[in-house]
């Protein structure tokens, strides 16, 4: 029999041990916090080496920030020599090996590098967050591992080396859940100038004789039409709610497209349907670190795409199908 | 390319390149191609013996076979594998195979070599890849598309007679890309906006260095001058 003066000592144990790992565990969610003020609050000019696909490409990344006003460019420094320039209002993708200029307005203003979101307390029951340590990187002795590795195959995780000073990462890897590198992306050079010439956002190429192709806005969709319906119908991996939807003519569409956006607050997965008569087909493919899985449902085509395994993407596109199905005639426009 | 490079190389993919070493390092990449090429190779090559991607496109084999073709002296598939035998062990990517493989290719990776297969008769299509690795004299087979592991098969190079082989299967079946390049990308470019993560860094550098040849030709075909 346990005395009470044990129990005691148990229950100031457990609480210690408790409030230890919530301490252990707020430091890498407030380093990845100070990621995002970096990303987005301050001027940088970098060149990183991304690994995907079996290519190593070499970009340069410039982000400024100037009375409050943010302007970016991203520019390939091989091959293709594409580039693309954010305003607050627009990007502009250039695309000289195809002669065409791709303009389309910001929907946000989160930096070309991306940031992670908030970390609510509902994500950490599909990620664990982990600092793993110093270690040296880029030159910088005081680089700080932090981990977001989810808890299922559903998702996909990150390695992040932040500097533990500007805590911005100077080396990001893309990891399945179990730890195995499906992109990297390791800094080379990176400085934080007090001020960036407007001249440096400029493109360094001629755009004469290119093609310009200006997207429109996506309308909402509204919430009764039966692609709202469905996205509401849909069967989803844990964790994952519907985030988003709205109605968009995307480049090669005669018709708008709908566009459906689930997201378990990290990870997120986009279905378009497509009614535009073009040949349905069925089927994974992927571009970059990009999983989509394509199939036909009632003579339309569902695609689902995200950074998730392909798994996740085909298990939300036959959803689609098993709800369509369900729904029956209800949903059917 | 030299040995001295390719060292600096391996060292640097794994970020084992002291700090000025690697600042000068990484200026030579865009600049030679030869180098840039090796380096895919390292990266695609890890790709896939880890099996980890399903999509393995029309691309894929065709940029490893261009990529060994640049190789001196070499000439047809043999000398392809002989070529990617000699660099491979030298590469430290190993460390990202053993795990991905699920198998203990611990200290004594014998050889890797990647085989080609021959083109299917009528075909045009460019030859399958299938990474083989020999840990201690031991080959596991690791295809990189389902659909081909009942195939016959024909082994180029590395040690024959065990019979033990090892089959990592793709998360999903593989197939050609079933959409359209274009069609695929606005979907993908369209997804991005969503996308909060350092994720989306990815699809935003994808758009911008992604080998997009699909692409290309619908939109040479969209574009053409109307009579």
């Amino acid at each position: 029999m346990m005395t009470v003066a044990r129990r005691r000592s148990l229950l100031v144990f457990m609480f210690a041990a408790v409030c230890a790992a919530a301490s252990a565990a707020e430091e890498p969610r407030q380093l990845l916090e100070r990621m995002n003020q970096a990303l987005t609050g301050r001027n940088y000019v970098g060149t990183f080496v991304h690994f995907s696909s079996g290519h190593a490409s070499m970009m340069r990344i410039l982000h400024r920030v100037e009375n409050g006003s943010v302007t970016e460019r991203l520019v390939s420094l091989d091959g293709s020599g594409r580039e693309i320039v954010g305003t607050s209002t627009e990007l502009t993708c250039y695309l000289p090996d195809q002669r065409k200029v791709l303009v389309e307005p910001r929907k946000d203003q989160g930096p070309l590098l991306g940031t992670l979101p908030s970390f609510r307390p509902e994500l950490l029951e599909f990620y664990t967050v982990e600092a793993h340590g110093a270690g040296r990187v880029l030159g910088h002795d005081n680089t700080q591992l932090v981990s977001v590795m989810p808890k299922d195959a559903y998702r996909f995780g990150y390695r992040l080396w932040l500097d533990e000073d500007t805590a911005m990462p100077l080396k990001t890897q893309l990891c399945d859940a179990d730890g195995r590198v499906i992109e990297q992306i390791m800094f080379t050079e990176l400085v934080w100038p007090a001020h960036i010439p407007n001249s440096e956002f400029k493109p360094q190429l001629s755009t004469e004789g290119f093609t310009w192709v200006r997207a429109q806005s996506p309308q909402h969709l509204d919430v009764n039409a039966p692609e709202s319906l469905l996205g509401r119908a849909i069967k989803l991996p844990p964790g994952f709610r519907l985030s988003a939807s709205s109605s968009q003519a995307l480049e090669d569409s005669d018709r708008p497209v709908a566009h459906l956006v689930f997201s378990d607050g990290l990870a997120s997965v986009s279905v378009f349907i497509d009614s535009n008569d073009r040949g349905l087909q069925r089927g994974h493919s992927s571009f970059g670190s990009s999983a989509a899985f394509s199939t036909a449902v009632d003579g339309r085509q569902v695609t689902a795409v995200g950074e998730v395994p392909p798994r996740t993407v085909e298990f939300i596109a036959g959803s689609v199908q098993q709800a369509r199905h369900a729904a029956g005639a209800a949903s059917h426009p | 390319m030299s040995e001295p490079l390719n060292e600096q190389l391996s060292a640097f993919i794994d970020g084992e390149l002291p700090n000025e070493e690697s600042a000068l390092f990484v200026r030579q990449i865009p600049r030679d191609a030869q180098l840039r090429a090796a380096a895919s190779r390292y990266y695609l090559i890890g790709q896939a013996v880890r099996a980890e991607q399903p999509s393995v496109r029309r691309g894929f084999a065709a940029r490893v076979l261009a990529a060994v073709a640049q190789e001196p002296g070499a000439s047809g598939a043999a000398a392809a594998v002989s070529a990617m035998a000699r660099e491979l062990p030298r590469s430290r990517w190993f460390g990202l195979w053993k795990p991905a493989a699920g198998i203990a290719v611990a200290a004594g990776v014998a050889m890797v070599a990647i085989l080609f297969f021959q083109q299917r008769q009528g075909e045009r299509e460019p030859p399958e890849v299938i990474a083989y690795i020999v840990p201690n004299g031991t080959p596991y087979n690791v295809h990189l598309r389902s659909d081909k592991a009942a195939e016959p098969t024909q082994v180029i190079g590395g040690t024959s007679g065990e019979p033990r082989s090892y089959t990592v299967p793709p998360l999903a079946p593989a197939t050609e890309t079933p959409l359209g390049a274009a069609r695929l990308a606005s979907y993908v470019l369209a997804h991005s906006e969503y996308s909060s993560l350092p994720g989306r860094r990815n699809v935003v550098s994808d758009a911008a260095v992604q080998d997009i040849e699909a692409t290309q030709v619908e939109a040479a075909q969209a574009e053409a001058p109307k009579p």
